[in-house]
């Protein structure tokens, strides 16, 4: 007999459904007969009392059995989904492959940029507490570097930064095996170095303490590199003199392999090949303020930040300088920073545009996901009205889903070694050397969370709009569900929108980029870069020990090469433009003899060098043989020295006063591009005859330059053979086309044109992809009403024109979102265009253009589809 | 459940009372037949779920009764034991008794309530 209504409530809510039924059949048994024997109300208090007393030991034994169910049951359920899934996939080969195709194309891009990021700024540099170690920058105008007095002072006074090495590059000459002189790059430091770099050696010993100044014997440290080379790894080197020019030195030890000189690695020149501890010009230049030929590193003191390091670094100078000179800006940063510091804006910018395609190719998914699911209505319908619940459903469809995208990651994966390969090749000198993408764990937990996210953006919405239709409507439509409704629609139609507005932007991104790249190819450097062969040439050593020696010896090497046919000219420079070497000083109007003067470039150069390379002479004339040692010291400057030195007025016969010596001005020259194409040609450059050149550093290396008939690559090897022939002495090396320095100062911008014009091309396929479903799957969907007007007398190309009409519209709108978005978004990458506005109309346009044409095109097969059905079958089959 | 193992208190309380009752016990026999036996008030909830916990193991069997032939009368749960079940409740009062067994303990029947 039933007790209270209330209490079987309680039971049936602490026993749950099935369970409740089988105890309530035994309660009530005992409570009738109860209720015989006691009596109705003791027989209800009876009842009561069971209801409170089973409560525990049924919702115990409730939760037992459901966590056993759940946790058999969910792994089971999940088993089958899976297999359901792959199944279905499987049995649809062509459509899932183009699915995965595309997934795997949009993650792999992802996954290749974050491979990249991955190897150079996630990984830890090769210094023991490398994240202390600090660059002292310093730079005046566009010349960089710090002279030894401002080491010096730190050293001395810094309260946060510690351990300071100075550091200066040195060129000099080997000989090889075959006595053959060879240039080599090399670099002086402070004694402290592979100290504070805790650096072990790998033969020998590196430099300590006892290497300092102060009568100490000069020593140097071999690289690995120079070490194999040259020496063959020879156990025997520690102890051995080495002569370089007039000195000998002693070579100590072998730095470890894989040893990377962060200076050298951070100013673009090549690994030192060996290094040499506190020279004498170290001493020369300690007083020196104005030589800002040094490099400085050093280690942060704990709890000290980068930003209170510059300032007090900062601070310090600003009240030791010397009044006359200029103020340097000092800054301090991190090793990690300085490395990064250049590449980290350009991986954003690959990391914005793969984002977009990867977002692109998520909503293709999501239509074919809708597309597919309109087939599977009905069985939906059919498992909702069984008893599945929808969460259940949904996780089903999710499943597939995540089974497609993981797919997609894995291939993905592929797509980017391959992919993240290139872009590190094609970066080149952009990444910090020795750079290389690294696939390990991060990276695939990077493609696995991505997978998910990509199956949740895509899947999701397909998965419960699927899910809400309601069962009577579906079994009758026959097929059509509420996918069809407006609002399915309208979501279709908004995600087309999306991804054409999408494709918009990135496509007029990487016209910006193509735009500058290509600007900055055809920008003007002041001179004539074709047809002009450099080459560097030394002269080091007792051969050369006066300076008369090297006017001949470089005088005669010219004139041997002057005579080679196909060869119109030669002449030599120290410095080359572009080639990233600097060699400044204060420059003096003798007019105002105690100004600070003009940080400027200094060059010699011998008389033909402006013709050569073609550089325009604006006013006076050039130098001549005249103009030798012993003559009065003349000078060229170039107009941005003369406006900011001497105002408007003529400059010819004035004087100026160069580290101390006073020159008068015989012509003046028009700018050249000195150091980068997008900086511009506005450094002011003083240029003095050769012979007249009396810095030693200054004359001993020089870059010759041929400007030839046709190619200047084929006159390499017999230019290398006639010095050879006519100076066995001087080491000639580095022989390049004029091009390669334009065209290394080109390699970041084109670089960045390309691989976000690919991700853009990309990003139009894919939106293509889209737009074409969306008007295939419209069309098959209107078939019996196109059908219908067929029947009523509307020709083939009225009903091409509704289809293309239709497109058409979508695509509108989506270009017209995208120019919207692009206009907002551009200024971004403004950081990276050179004289390219970021509203360029044509860029804008062209974009526009493209989306019209490809959206359009998209929808002409479909289109023609339906023009060629035939009314009749159409209409039967509805 | 292997021969090793013994039963819970309330396990052997159960299995008792089936024996008692003879074959094809619903759980609110088995539940006046611990109360009225030993003074023992288990609520009906104890008692199912220790039977639907000694059916996973095996040691009873149950049958479906029809349903009373009432008005909203309900199928019942018959509960008999199985070979096994035997097996083990003879284990553990072989055990119980043995403990029991000169232990100095007052045993007549009669002496509970």
């Amino acid at each position: 007999m039933r007790g209270p209504a209330w209490a079987e409530w309680v039971l049936r809510r602490a026993a749950g459904g099935a369970e409740a039924d089988w105890v309530l059949a035994e309660l009530e048994a005992e409570h009738a007969v109860r209720v015989e024997r006691e009596g109705e109300r003791a027989a209800a208090r009876w009842y009561v009392g069971q209801v409170v007393r089973s409560m525990l030991p049924l919702a115990m034994r409730r939760w037992e059995l459901h966590g056993r169910e759940r946790s058999r049951g969910t792994m089971g359920e999940l088993v089958r989904d899976v297999r359901y899934a792959v199944r279905n996939w499987l049995r649809t080969p062509v459509f899932t492959a183009l699915a995965v195709s595309m997934l795997a194309l949009g993650m792999g891009g992802t996954l290749a940029v974050f491979a990249v990021v991955n190897g150079v700024l996630l990984a830890p540099l090769g210094y023991p507490g490398w994240q202390r170690l600090v660059h002292v920058e310093g730079s005046s105008g566009a010349l960089h570097g710090v002279s030894l007095p401002v080491i010096e002072e730190l050293r001395a006074a810094s309260q946060t930064v510690d351990d300071l090495v100075a550091w200066q590059g040195w060129g000099l000459v080997l000989r090889d095996a075959e006595n053959v002189p060879v240039r080599r790059s090399a670099a002086s430091v402070s004694a402290n170095f592979f100290e504070v770099l805790g650096t072990r050696p790998a033969l020998g010993r590196l430099f300590g303490p006892e290497d300092d100044p102060a009568g100490h014997a000069p020593v140097v440290v071999l690289s690995h590199a120079l070490w194999q080379s040259v020496y063959g790894g020879d156990r025997d080197v520690v102890g051995r003199p080495l002569r370089v020019d007039s000195a000998v030195y002693t070579i100590v030890g072998v730095a470890p392999e894989g040893f990377s000189d962060p200076v050298a690695a951070g100013i673009p020149t090549t690994q030192p090949a060996l290094w040499r501890a506190s020279p004498p010009v170290f001493a020369e230049a300690a007083d020196d303020w104005g030589w800002i030929g040094f490099w400085a590193i050093g280690r942060l003191r704990p709890g000290a930040t980068t930003e209170v390091a510059s300032a007090e670094v900062r601070r310090l100078i600003r009240a030791t300088l010397p009044e006359a000179d200029s103020d340097p800006q000092l800054a301090v940063t991190t090793f990690r920073e300085r490395q990064v510091r250049e590449i980290r804006p350009t991986l954003v910018l690959l990391f914005a545009a793969v984002a977009g395609v990867l977002l692109i190719a998520c909503a293709n998914l999501a239509n074919l996901l809708l597309s597919r699911a309109s087939g599977r209505a009905r069985e939906v319908a059919v498992r909702a009205s069984l008893g599945a619940r929808r969460g259940r459903l949904v996780a089903q469809l999710m499943t597939e889903t995540l089974v497609l995208c993981l797919c997609g990651g894995l291939t993905g994966l592929v797509v980017a070694r391959v992919g993240g390969g290139a872009i590190v090749r094609l970066a080149g000198g952009e990444l910090p050397p020795g750079s290389d993408i690294v696939m390990d764990v991060r990276v695939v937990a990077f493609a696995l969370g991505l997978s998910v996210l990509c199956a949740v953006a895509a899947g999701l919405v397909p998965a419960l709009r699927l899910t809400e239709s309601r069962l009577a409507e579906t079994l009758r439509d026959a097929g059509r569900s509420a996918l069809a409704t407006r609002r399915g629609q309208r979501f279709r139609y908004g995600l087309v929108i999306a991804q054409t507005a999408l494709a918009v932007v990135l496509l007029s991104g990487a016209g910006l980029l193509l735009r500058t790249a290509w600007n900055l190819l055809h920008t003007d450097p002041g001179f004539e870069p074709g047809q002009v062969l450099t080459m560097r040439l030394a002269m080091y050593g007792g051969e050369f020990a006066t300076p008369a020696t090297q006017d001949n010896a470089l005088e005669n090497a010219l004139a041997q090469v002057r005579a080679l046919p196909d060869v119109r000219a030669a002449a030599a420079i120290n410095d080359l433009p572009m080639s990233g070497a600097v060699n400044s000083t204060p420059v003096r109007s003798s007019e105002r003899p105690d100004d600070a003067g003009v940080q400027t470039l200094v060059r010699t150069i011998t008389p033909d060098f402006f013709d050569v390379l073609a550089i325009d002479v604006l006013r006076g004339r050039r130098f001549t043989a005249a103009d030798g040692r012993g003559a009065p010291d003349v000078a060229v400057i170039n107009r941005t020295l003369a406006t900011r030195l001497l105002g408007g007025g003529d400059p010819i016969g004035r004087t100026v006063i160069v580290r101390g010596q006073t020159r008068e001005i015989v012509g003046v020259v028009e700018d050249v591009t000195e150091f980068s194409l997008a900086g511009g040609s506005s450094d002011p450059v003083l240029y003095s005859p050769y012979p007249q050149e009396l810095q030693t550093w200054m004359r001993e290396n020089v870059t010759a330059v041929v400007r030839t008939v046709g190619e200047p690559a084929a006159l390499a090897d017999a230019v290398r053979t006639t010095v050879r022939r006519a100076e066995p002495m001087m080491s000639i090396d580095a022989i390049r086309p004029m091009r390669s320095y334009i065209e290394r100062d080109t390699a970041a911008p084109r670089f960045r044109a390309l691989l976000v014009g690919v991700f853009a091309a990309l990003a139009l396929a894919i939106a293509a992809a889209g737009t074409g479903g969306l008007s295939a799957y419209t069309v098959s969907r209107r078939l019996p009403e196109m059908g219908l007007r067929m029947a009523l007398g509307a020709t083939r190309g009225e009903i091409i024109a509704m289809v293309i009409r239709h497109a058409g519209r979508l695509t509108l709108a989506g270009i017209i979102a995208g120019l919207l978005g692009a206009l907002a978004t551009m200024r971004l990458v403004a950081g990276f265009l050179v004289d390219v506005p970021t509203t360029d109309v044509f860029v804008l346009a062209t974009s526009a253009l493209l989306l019209a044409l490809v959206g359009v095109g998209s929808a002409w097969l479909p289109a023609l589809r339906a023009a060629r059905t035939d009314p009749a079958k159409t209409l039967r089959a509805d | 459940m292997s021969r090793g193992e013994f039963l819970s208190e309330f396990e052997l309380y159960v299995l008792l009372a089936l024996v008692r009752v003879a074959d094809g016990a619903p759980g609110a026999e088995v539940r006046a037949e611990i109360e009225e036996t030993s003074g023992r008030s288990p609520s009906i909830g104890a008692v199912y779920t220790t039977l639907a916990r000694l059916e996973e193991k095996g040691l009873v069997a149950f049958r479906l009764s029809e349903p009373e032939p009432v008005r909203g009368g309900r199928a019942r749960k018959q509960y008999r034991l199985t070979a096994a079940g035997r097996r083990a409740l003879e284990h553990s009062a072989r055990g119980l008794a043995r403990m029991l067994d000169g232990s100095g303990l007052k045993l007549e029947p009669g002496q509970g309530r």
